[in-house]
């Protein structure tokens, strides 16, 4: 599968990536955008299978990126790793169409559980 | 005194700041210098007016070690930046990203939306930020601890 990180801390997306190693998620090509916006161009090239995304972000949130991929009519499963984790919050992602939603921080195992059915 | 936002207990900043940091000793209370001065940095939290409701201070020792031990920079950078004051771009950025994580220790399932706003040094705190310092309705220190990379105080604070 192809698999984009997108956020705007670095360090954050090498721990994503040593995460997913850690939760058995092998063998995937990893891509990486730090913001919305740059990931918005991205996607139109690399064609990811799946996207975890940071919420806040400069220039695009990944609400924003969410709602523009939606409105593109871009298929693919979309998922955020976030600190936004209120009630409130998780109803806007999953009715923008987040397939998941991570609280940061995060274990191998609650990436096992969330990102298991996604992950072929 | 009730805040409007949880302050956390040590089981709590072990539980949500353990899973970043391997090995990391928490343990309540701790003396926090808060002054211009004192080197500590901030994460400025703001509810969804913009307007700011908490603060997460590390003193000047704990952001070191806290940046470079996120990626797993030499010690040696914490212990300069620990001296020096300053951070480097790499650190700052790190120190942030732990800011934004410590989101998640004034913040349960009912108390109202916040969200991390902006790193600063305590001297370069905007006025409306280092006023909570004066009139926060509560604040707790803790004592971290890191393995290899040293350690600091931790402050929180909420309106």
């Amino acid at each position: 599968m192809k698999i984009m990180i997108i956020d705007d801390s670095s360090a954050m997306r090498m721990i994503v990536k040593r995460t997913l190693r850690q939760a058995g998620f092998d063998g995937h090509e990893i891509s990486e955008a730090d913001d919305g916006v740059e990931a918005l161009a991205a996607i139109q090239t690399c064609a990811p299978d799946l996207v975890l995304s940071d919420w806040n972000m400069p220039n695009m949130t990944g609400l924003q990126l969410l709602e523009a991929l939606r409105k593109s009519g871009v298929k693919l499963s979309f998922g955020f790793v976030t600190t936004e984790a209120t009630p409130d919050m998780r109803l806007r992602a999953f009715s923008a169409g987040a397939k998941f939603l991570i609280s940061k921080p995060f274990s191998p195992e609650s990436f096992k559980e969330q990102l298991g059915p996604h992950i072929r | 005194m009730t805040t409007a936002y949880p302050l956390p207990d040590a089981p709590r900043v072990q539980n949500i700041l353990g899973m970043l940091f391997e090995g990391l000793e928490v343990k309540p209370g701790g003396a926090f210098d808060q002054t211009p001065d004192g080197g500590a940095w901030f994460g400025v939290f703001v509810d969804d007016e913009g307007a700011p409701v908490a603060l997460c201070g590390a003193d000047v020792s704990l952001a070191a070690g806290l940046s470079a031990a996120l990626s797993m920079l030499p010690p040696a950078a914490a212990k300069e930046a620990a001296q020096s004051g300053e951070l480097s771009g790499g650190m700052w950025e790190n120190l942030r990203e732990v800011m934004n994580i410590c989101t998640r220790l004034v913040l349960d399932s009912t108390s109202p939306h916040l969200k991390l706003d902006q790193l600063c040094p305590a001297k370069a705190l905007p006025a409306a930020a280092a006023a909570i310092l004066g009139s926060a309705s509560g604040r707790r220190e803790f004592s971290l601890q890191l393995p290899r990379y040293g350690g600091g105080i931790l402050s929180l604070l909420s309106i």
